[in-house]
């Protein structure tokens, strides 16, 4: 408790930490389902939309990893 | 002067004309009323497609597209640049040489704020670039040994900006005489090899931490140049969607914004007192773990509201991380304003005393040798308010960015959605700001 008593802020964060993890924990349950509208395609890079090769590791674009294709064995 | 000169200033305690909960009430209203006008006001993507519209005054053309004038200002940069090195070897006190002041508060400060107002000038200026057109390691004069991976992203530049903010920060280096002089030598070692082994170009785009740094910036800027080369005006913000997502990037953001808000924190009478008793290694040790702890914090609070996001379009947290890690930029200038707003505007006085007496030997090159640091140029109170209004704007353009970038991406109602928990994480940061600042 000798935290709170230091009168620096640090209870006011606290309250608030706590009050916006449970917004957070609130809205993560409540997340609904249904159709991936804007997400996009499997054969785009999520990264930067760039068009994705088959069996790609990397996006040639971006350079990051691109997601597993389901395709693909393995 | 003492090294104390140059800790890092918030403006100190400031009596509040009201309670600081109701100053924290009022920006975060502000950042919710924000968010709710832009539901309502912005339903389409202004800022993603929005293309520089060039400034056609034909003096204007002549001179941004003058090498000659390029060249005076590479060569102003590298002059610069050396004269810091060579008093940054000097073995005198901090503030007895031009070094700490321009590498601290007018390069990582001053020049951070000026990125923001004007664009990209440190392109212009860049020491370690000019060095680079200077050896020629561009193709084709120069064939890089190997190309660039793009994997590595801006990893190196992460890596390095988080080397500079530990030395600043959390190392005992700077006050030690010639230990800036060592680390600018070794940083340029490290540059010319990068550029030496992928290329100028790709090593100032990838690995050059304050390259990388200060052009994030620099998109906030209504001023750019354009393809050709000439100036071009655009909406404020509009530069940042335009950024390219790459590996390391929304590393790199984190550690600029958990720094500064760490170097706030690092001044509470809370951080204070539980560090005051601690040895010199104890002390490093412990600031050193509250760097780390703050960048981390911030990058799992903004992991944790993209999670969310995510979770509402069904899609990965990472990639919707990275395509709404420019949102966070407006919020590292907030910070960076906030936090040494008066540090620059006090303490950077320094520089106009040391400047006609850079090595510290005695000189009055431009007759300022005389200067008097005026402390109160700026008073505490209107630094509280200068240290508001950033926080406060700051957050509004990252909600405005992420907001633009949301409904680009989604359906409008998926975008709202989207919206919650990252402005959720807004309201922490802009909470979390001003007890900081507040909590001096």
């Amino acid at each position: 408790m000798s935290v709170l008593a230091h009168g620096s802020g640090i209870d006011d964060l606290i309250v608030l930490v706590a009050a916006v993890g449970t917004f957070l924990l609130v809205s993560g349950l409540r997340r609904r389902r249904g159709a991936d509208a804007g997400a996009p395609a499997s054969d785009r890079c999520p990264y930067c939309d760039s068009p994705l090769e088959p069996d790609a590791v990397r996006c040639d674009g971006c350079g990051f990893l691109a997601p597993r294709n389901p395709a693909r064995p393995g | 002067m003492t090294v104390g000169l140059l800790a890092h200033g918030l403006g100190g305690r400031v009596d509040l004309p009201v309670p600081r909960g109701l100053f924290v009430f009022g920006a975060v209203t502000a950042l919710i009323v924000s968010f709710v006008a832009l539901a309502v006001l912005w339903p389409e993507p202004r800022l993603e497609k929005r293309r520089p519209r060039p400034i056609r005054a034909a003096w204007l053309r002549s001179v941004m597209s003058s090498a000659v004038l390029g060249w005076v200002v590479r060569a102003a940069g590298l002059v610069v640049f050396g004269v810091t090195t060579l008093a940054a070897f000097r073995p005198v006190g901090p503030t007895d040489t031009i070094a700490p002041v321009m590498v601290f508060i007018w390069f990582w400060v001053g020049l951070a704020i000026l990125q923001a107002v004007f664009g990209n000038v440190w392109a212009a200026l860049s020491p370690w670039d000019t060095l680079g057109r200077l050896l020629q390691l561009d193709p084709p004069a120069y064939r890089p040994p190997r190309a660039y991976p793009k994997a590595l992203g801006r990893w190196p530049a992460a890596v390095l900006l988080f080397g500079f903010v530990w030395f600043e920060l959390a190392s005992p280096l700077p006050e030690e005489p010639r230990a800036l002089g060592i680390a600018i030598v070794a940083y340029t070692a490290i540059t010319v090899a990068g550029m030496a082994a992928f290329g100028r170009a790709a090593w100032l785009e990838n690995g050059e931490a304050f390259g990388v740094y200060f052009g994030l910036l620099g998109r906030i800027s209504p001023l750019v140049r354009d393809d050709e080369g000439l100036l071009a005006i655009r909406p404020v913000l509009s530069g940042l969607p335009h950024v390219e997502p790459r590996p390391g990037l929304l590393a790199l953001i984190v550690v600029a914004l958990g720094s500064t808000t760490f170097d706030g924190l690092s001044r509470t009478t809370w951080w204070l007192d539980a560090t005051a008793s601690l040895t010199q290694g104890a002390t490093v040790a412990a600031a050193t773990a509250g760097l780390l702890g703050t960048i981390l914090a911030v990058a799992a609070v903004y992991s944790g509201a993209m999670a969310v996001a995510a979770g509402v379009v069904e899609a990965s947290w990472h990639p919707l991380a990275v395509r709404f890690a420019h949102s966070l930029v407006p919020i590292v200038l907030a910070y960076v304003v906030a936090h040494y707003f008066s540090f620059l505007l006090i303490e950077g006085q320094i520089g106009l005393n040391r400047i006609s007496d850079p090595l510290g030997l005695g000189w009055n090159l431009f007759g300022t040798a005389g200067w008097r640091v005026n402390l109160t140029i700026v008073s505490a109170t209107t630094t509280w308010y200068v240290q508001v209004a950033a926080i406060v704007l700051g957050h509004i353009g990252g909600v405005v960015l992420a907001h633009d970038r949301a409904i680009a991406l989604f359906d409008r109602s998926r975008a709202m959605r989207t919206q919650y928990a990252l402005l959720a994480a807004m309201v922490l940061f802009t909470a979390t700001g001003l007890l900081i600042l507040s909590g001096g």
